[in-house]
C-alpha cells in the first residue's frame, strides 16, 4: 500500500517547510470555508498542511525524500508505475504541472465534509480554496478545458448557476450528473453529489447559517482539524462499542476515566499542528456525560505524589489515575452486568493471596489513585540474559498506612508466587525461586528461575524475574528485580520529582530507546514480517530501515489526558472538553 | 547424496505394465508433486526440456534453503515460545521450495515419529525433532530410529521418562515396536513390548536432553522375538531393526508416501530388500523408487488425496501467488492438519480420512475464496489470455494431464459467463480447485 509506506517518511524527516498555522479566511473575505458546509454536516475534516508541499511540488524536501525512498520505489515498480513519468504525462494532459493546478486550487485550504445521505448512505462534499483571482484563474482553466477534452465535465448555462446565489460564478456538471461543481468569487469551489447539496453549500454566501454557529465542539485550529457529530452519528445506529467503552470495566482500568468517557462525547473533535519542532496531535470531546463514572475522576484530590526521577536506563514512564476503591464501589451502577461476576471473582483472587484482610476497603483503599510505571532496560546476568531481551516495567505507588499496607502487599506478592509455582509443579516444569535481597536499608523479594543450561537458549520468559519491595511510603513492583532495585534506591535516596499536573494521564517515551529495542530485533522483526506478512526479504528490510528512519528523526514521544477539573463535582456533567494529547518531539 | 546405479532399473518413461508413458508436462507434473509439493508452468516445461533424469536429480540434490529461515535468528525466534513461529517458519521452508525432497522427507518422518506439541509443550524440543528430520531424513534410516527414540520431545510425549525399574511405562516400547519399526501385527507380541519396555527403562529427560538413568533401568536380560541377549534399550532397537518385518515397514511407508496410498506386497518386499542392500539408506532408496517404473505408472499418478499441506503448498507453488507462510499453516489447521500437533501416536491417519463433510467444506471454501476473492493472480498463474482461452490455460497448470469431456464443458460454461476475461480464467480456475480431481496428488 502506497499510504502506509509513505506516512513514516513523512513523518521520519524534520518539517523544513511546514507553513505555519494559515487562516482559512481568504484575506479580503469573512467567510471561513467551513461556514460553506451544511448546518446538517456530521463529519469535517480541513486542512491547510499541503500547502507547502504542492507549492513546492518536486523541489520540497519531503516529496523528493518520499520518491527516493527504496520503499516507495520498491511499490511504485512493483505496480509497474513510473510516478516521475506519470506526472510528466498528467502535464502533458492537463498542459501545466499538476502540483500548480492543485496549489493555486487549494492554496487557502481544503476541506471534505458528510451531510447524511438520504437512505444509509451519507453525501460527501469538498470545498476548496486557491490564494489570488490570477493563480485560481491560471489553475482553474487548464483543468477545465483538460475535463472538456474528455467529455467529464460540461458547465451549466449562467443563468442556471445565478440561482445558487450573487456570488457564483461557474457552475459545472461533473461525469454526467456523478458530482456538480461551482466557483464563488472568493477563489472558492464545492464539489457536491447533487444540486441541492450545491445550493445548500452556496447559501452561506447569501447569509445563511452554515456549520460552525451553534454546533458543539467545532472549533477549528491547528494546521488540520477534523469533528465528529457522535451524536447525529449516533442516530444512525453506528457508536454501539464507541458509547459501551463508558460502561465496561476493562475499558476504565485499561484506559483511564478520560478517555473512557471519549465515547459519550456528544461531539469529537480532531487537530494537528506542525509547530516548531513537534507535531501536536489533540483530541477534544465536548458533551461528555460520565453520570456516577464522573466520581473516577480526582476531583479535588489532583496533587499525586512524587515518583522516582529518570535514570540513565530509563525509556519510558507512564503516570496514570486509576480510582479503583471508587470504580468497584459503584460497580453495580457504572458496568454491564455480565461484568459483574468477573470483577467479583478478581476481588476473590486477590482476597485469596491477601489472605487476611478485605481487600477492597483495607488494601485497595491504602493505595492512591496516581500511579507510576518506569520502563528501563535491564542489565542482566550473562547466564539469564534473554535472546529477545525487553525492558522491564516497575510500578511505584503511594501508600497510606505503609508499615502495615507494605507488608500485606509484599506478602501477597509471595503468596502469589508461590501459587504460580504449583501451577508449574503441576505442569512439571521448574518453578520460581523466592528470595529476600537486601537493597540499601530496605528488603527487596526476589522470584527468579532457575538458571538456564548453557547452550540451551534463554527463553523470553527470563524478561521476568519479578521482585517487589515496600519502601519509604511506597509500594514497589516490577518485572525485574534490578529495576525494582534501583527505584528502590532512588527513593530511599530521595531522588524524586513530581509528575506532570496538568495531565491526568501521562507516558512519555525515547524515540532512541525504541529505536534500540527494535535495531537489536531486527532478525526477528524482519523473519516474523516474512512468515506472518508472507513478505519478501527486501520488503521486510526495507520496512523496517523505514521504522528505524522514523525513530531516528523523532527524539520523544508524549502522550496525555486532561480533565477540565469540574467533571469530579458534584452534578456529574461535564460543560469543559476532555481532552487527549500526542506530542512527537523532533530529533534536531 | 550416494544414489546407486539406474541401469538396473526400467527406464523412467515406461509404466508397470511395460508400456511407454510420454515425458510431458503431465509426467513432469506427478514427479514435482511427489518428489516436491508442485511447481509452476514454467518450471514444468524446463522439466519437460531437461528430462526426467535430470529433473529427478535436481529435486533430490536441492539445496538452498533461504538463509533468513536457518541458523541463529531461528534459536531466537524459538525462545518467544511460540508454537505458530515454528509453525510458520518450516511452512516457509516448504513453500521457499529450497530443498523440495528435504522437506517431504521431514514432512514424512513427521507423521511416522509423531509427536505433539499439546503435550511436550516445549517449542525448541519441537524444533530440534523437527530438524532431526530434516538432517538425517535421507541418511541411514536405522540411525534416525535411534536418535528419534531418544529425541526428549518423543520421550516426553510417549511418557518414555517415566519408565522405570519395577514400575514400566510401556506406551514408548509400544508405539516403538507398533508405529516406528514393524507395524500393527508386524511380528510381535505383547510379552515383546514388555521386554522392550524393560529394556528401555532408565530412559529420560533433564533441561531438554536425554539422559539414560541407571538407577531406574532394569539392567537384567530380556528376550524379544523370541531370542534373548537385549540388556540396554539401544539393543532392543537394534532386535527391532534385525526383525524381517521392519525394513517392509518403512518400505511400506516409502511407498505409501511417494507412489500410492496401498502399495502392493510384492512391491513392499521388493523395496524392503532395496532398502537392506542400500544399508538402510533412505535417499539412496528413495532415489531407487523414483527410478522404477511403479513410480511413474498411470496408476500412480493421482492416486493419494492431498494431505492438507501438500494442498495448501501445490495451490501456492503451482500458482506462483503471495500466500505468507502463517496463513497457509491456518489454512492447512482448518483442513485437518496442523503441524507439530499430530492427533495420536499414530500421527495423521491420512488417505480417505483427510476427507469428511467438514474438512471438504473447509478445503472448498479455502480453495474458492483463494481463487475468487483474494490471492490468486490469474496473470502471474495462467498467463494473460482471453476468455475462449481460460480453460487450457488453467488446465495446463492444475491439471496437465486434461479432464473428461463433461467436466471440460462445465469449465467452458463457466468461462462463457464471466463477465471479463481475467473473471474467466479465476471462475474456471475455482472450478478445477473444487472438483475431486484437484485433491488427488
Amino acid at each position: 500500500m502506497i499510504v502506509p509506506a509513505l506516512l513514516p517518511l513523512f513523518l521520519a524527516h524534520a518539517p523544513p517547510a511546514i507553513a505555519a498555522p494559515a487562516d482559512l479566511a481568504v484575506p479580503g473575505t469573512d467567510v471561513a470555508l467551513h461556514e460553506f458546509a451544511p448546518a446538517s454536516t456530521f463529519a469535517w475534516v480541513q486542512t491547510t498542511a499541503h500547502a507547502p508541499l504542492v507549492a513546492q511540488g518536486l523541489d520540497h524536501p519531503w516529496v523528493a525524500k518520499v520518491l527516493d525512498s527504496p520503499l516507495v520505489k520498491a511499490e511504485f515498480s512493483g505496480r509497474g508505475v513510473d510516478p516521475l513519468a506519470a506526472l510528466e504525462a498528467a502535464k502533458a494532459a492537463l498542459g501545466a504541472s499538476p502540483f500548480d493546478i492543485l496549489s493555486g486550487l487549494t492554496s487557502s485550504g481544503i476541506a471534505l465534509g458528510l451531510v447524511p445521505g438520504f437512505g444509509k448512505e451519507p453525501r460527501p462534499f469538498a470545498i476548496m480554496r486557491g490564494s489570488d483571482a490570477d493563480t485560481f484563474e491560471d489553475a482553474l482553466d487548464p483543468l477545465i478545458d483538460a475535463l472538456s477534452g474528455f467529455d467529464a465535465i460540461r458547465e451549466i448555462a449562467v443563468e442556471q448557476g445565478k440561482a445558487l446565489g450573487d456570488h457564483v460564478e461557474r457552475v459545472w456538471n461533473v461525469g454526467g450528473g456523478a458530482a456538480f461543481a461551482a466557483t464563488f468569487d472568493d477563489q472558492t469551489i464545492i464539489i457536491t453529489t447533487n444540486l441541492a447539496d450545491l445550493t445548500s453549500c452556496a447559501k452561506r454566501t447569501n447569509g445563511a447559517t452554515g456549520l460552525a454557529e451553534g454546533r458543539a465542539g467545532f472549533d477549528p485550529v491547528g494546521d488540520t482539524f477534523a469533528w465528529l457529530d457522535l451524536d447525529a452519528i449516533e442516530k444512525g445506529g453506528e457508536l454501539g462499542d464507541l458509547r459501551a467503552m463508558s460502561t465496561n470495566a476493562g475499558s476504565h482500568f485499561v484506559l483511564g476515566p478520560v478517555l473512557t468517557h471519549f465515547g459519550s462525547a456528544s461531539s469529537l473533535g480532531f487537530d494537528v499542528d506542525f509547530g516548531g519542532n513537534q507535531i501536536t496531535a489533540r483530541m477534544l470531546a465536548e458533551g461528555s456525560r460520565p453520570g456516577k463514572g464522573a466520581a473516577s475522576f480526582p476531583g479535588e484530590n489532583r496533587n499525586a505524589p512524587q515518583c522516582p526521577t529518570p535514570s540513565p536506563s530509563e525509556v519510558g514512564r507512564v503516570h496514570i489515575y486509576r480510582d479503583i476503591e471508587t470504580l468497584l464501589d459503584l460497580r453495580a451502577d457504572l458496568f454491564e452486568p455480565q461484568t459483574l461476576p468477573g470483577i467479583a471473582e478478581g476481588i476473590a483472587g486477590l482476597a485469596l493471596v491477601l489472605g487476611g484482610p478485605d481487600a477492597t476497603e483495607e488494601v485497595i483503599d491504602a493505595i492512591d489513585p496516581h500511579w507510576s510505571v518506569l520502563f528501563n532496560d535491564v542489565e542482566f546476568d550473562e547466564a539469564a540474559a534473554p535472546d529477545v531481551p525487553f525492558p522491564s516495567a516497575t510500578g511505584v505507588f503511594h501508600l497510606k498506612d505503609p508499615s502495615l499496607n507494605g507488608m500485606r502487599l509484599v506478602q501477597a506478592f509471595q503468596s502469589l508466587i508461590s501459587l504460580q509455582n504449583v501451577e508449574r509443579a503441576m505442569q512439571g516444569r521448574p518453578g520460581y525461586l523466592l528470595s529476600l535481597r537486601p537493597v540499601e536499608s530496605h528488603t527487596m523479594t526476589v522470584a527468579t528461575l532457575p538458571t538456564p543450561h548453557q547452550g540451551d537458549g534463554v527463553d523470553v520468559r527470563y524478561n521476568l524475574a519479578p521482585a517487589c519491595a515496600a519502601v519509604d511510603g511506597y509500594f514497589v513492583i516490577g518485572t525485574h528485580h534490578a529495576s525494582v532495585a534501583d527505584t528502590v534506591k532512588s527513593i530511599a535516596a530521595g531522588r524524586l520529582q513530581h509528575a506532570p499536573k496538568r495531565s491526568l494521564d501521562h507516558a512519555s517515551f525515547s524515540a532512541r530507546a525504541l529505536a534500540d529495542l527494535v535495531a537489536s530485533n531486527r532478525d526477528i522483526l524482519q523473519m516474523n514480517a516474512m512468515l506472518e506478512d508472507g513478505k519478501a526479504k527486501g520488503q521486510a528490510a526495507m520496512e523496517i530501515d523505514t521504522l528505524l528512519a522514523l525513530l531516528g528523526g523523532v527524539e520523544s514521544f508524549e502522550f496525555e489526558t486532561v480533565d477540565p477539573g469540574t467533571l469530579g463535582g458534584s452534578n456529574g456533567q461535564g460543560p469543559s472538553p476532555l481532552q487527549a494529547r500526542v506530542t512527537v518531539r523532533l530529533a534536531r | 547424496m550416494n544414489r546407486a546405479p539406474l541401469g538396473a532399473e526400467a527406464p523412467p518413461s515406461q509404466d508397470a505394465s511395460g508400456g511407454a508413458a510420454p515425458w510431458d508436462t503431465a509426467a513432469a507434473a506427478h514427479v514435482f508433486r511427489r518428489i516436491g509439493f508442485g511447481a509452476n508452468l514454467g518450471t514444468l516445461r524446463a522439466a519437460v526440456a531437461n528430462g526426467f533424469e535430470a529433473t529427478v536429480a535436481e529435486l533430490e540434490t536441492r539445496r538452498a534453503h533461504d538463509p533468513a529461515f536457518m541458523g541463529g535468528s531461528v534459536e531466537k525466534l524459538l525462545s518467544l515460545g511460540d508454537l505458530t513461529s515454528l509453525q510458520s517458519r518450516w511452512m516457509a521452508l516448504i513453500l521457499g521450495n529450497g530443498a523440495p525432497l528435504l522437506e517431504r522427507v521431514t514432512l514424512m518422518w513427521h507423521g511416522h515419529f509423531a509427536t505433539s506439541n499439546s503435550k511436550v509443550g516445549d517449542v525448541r524440543l519441537m524444533h530440534r525433532q523437527n530438524e532431526l528430520f530434516r538432517t538425517h531424513g535421507l541418511g541411514d534410516f536405522r540411525e534416525l530410529f535411534h536418535r528419534a527414540a531418544k529425541d526428549p520431545a518423543m520421550l516426553v510425549w510417549l511418557d518414555g521418562n517415566q519408565n522405570r525399574v519395577g514400575s514400566p511405562n510401556e506406551n514408548f516400547a509400544r508405539e516403538v515396536l507398533e508405529l516406528f519399526g514393524l507395524g500393527i501385527g508386524g511380528g510381535y507380541s505383547e510379552n515383546d513390548i514388555k521386554e522392550a519396555a524393560r529394556a528401555f527403562s532408565g530412559w529420560s529427560v533433564t533441561s531438554r536432553k536425554f539422559v539414560f538413568r541407571k538407577e531406574h533401568h532394569d539392567g537384567g536380560e530380556k528376550t524379544m522375538f523370541g531370542k534373548g541377549g537385549v540388556r540396554t534399550g539401544e539393543e532392543a532397537i537394534d532386535r527391532v531393526l534385525a526383525h524381517p518385518e521392519c525394513p517392509n515397514w518403512i518400505a511400506r511407508r516409502l511407498l505409501s508416501t511417494f507412489v500410492s496410498p496401498e502399495p502392493e506386497r510384492v512391491d513392499i518386499v521388493r523395496f524392503g530388500k532395496v532398502l537392506v542392500g542400500e544399508g538402510w539408506d533412505i535417499g539412496r532408496t528413495l532415489a531407487r523408487i523414483f527410478r522404477d517404473p511403479i513410480f511413474m505408472a498411470p496408476g500412480a499418478r493421482r492416486s493419494r488425496i492431498a494431505s492438507p499441506v501438500e494442498l495448501v503448498s501445490l495451490v501456492v507453488l503451482t500458482t506462483k501467488s503471495d500466500f505468507s507462510p502463517l496463513d497457509a499453516v491456518r489454512a492447512a489447521g482448518v483442513m485437518g492438519q496442523t503441524l507439530f500437533m499430530p492427533p495420536t501416536v499414530k500421527g495423521w491417519d491420512g488417505g480417505r480420512n483427510w476427507i469428511d463433510p467438514g474438512t471438504w467444506v473447509a478445503r472448498h471454501n479455502m480453495l474458492s475464496n483463494f481463487a475468487l476473492a483474494k490471492g490468486l493472480d490469474g496473470k502471474a498463474a495462467f498467463g494473460k489470455v482471453k476468455r475462449s482461452e481460460a480453460v487450457d490455460a488453467v488446465l495446463a497448470v492444475l491439471m496437465p494431464e486434461g479432464v473428461d469431456a463433461e467436466m471440460r464443458k462445465a469449465l467452458e460454461s463457466t468461462a462463457a459467463s464471466a463477465h471479463s476475461d481475467g473473471h474467466a480464467v479465476h471462475k474456471v480456475a475455482a472450478l478445477v480447485f473444487t472438483s475431486p480431481e484437484f485433491h488427488l496428488v
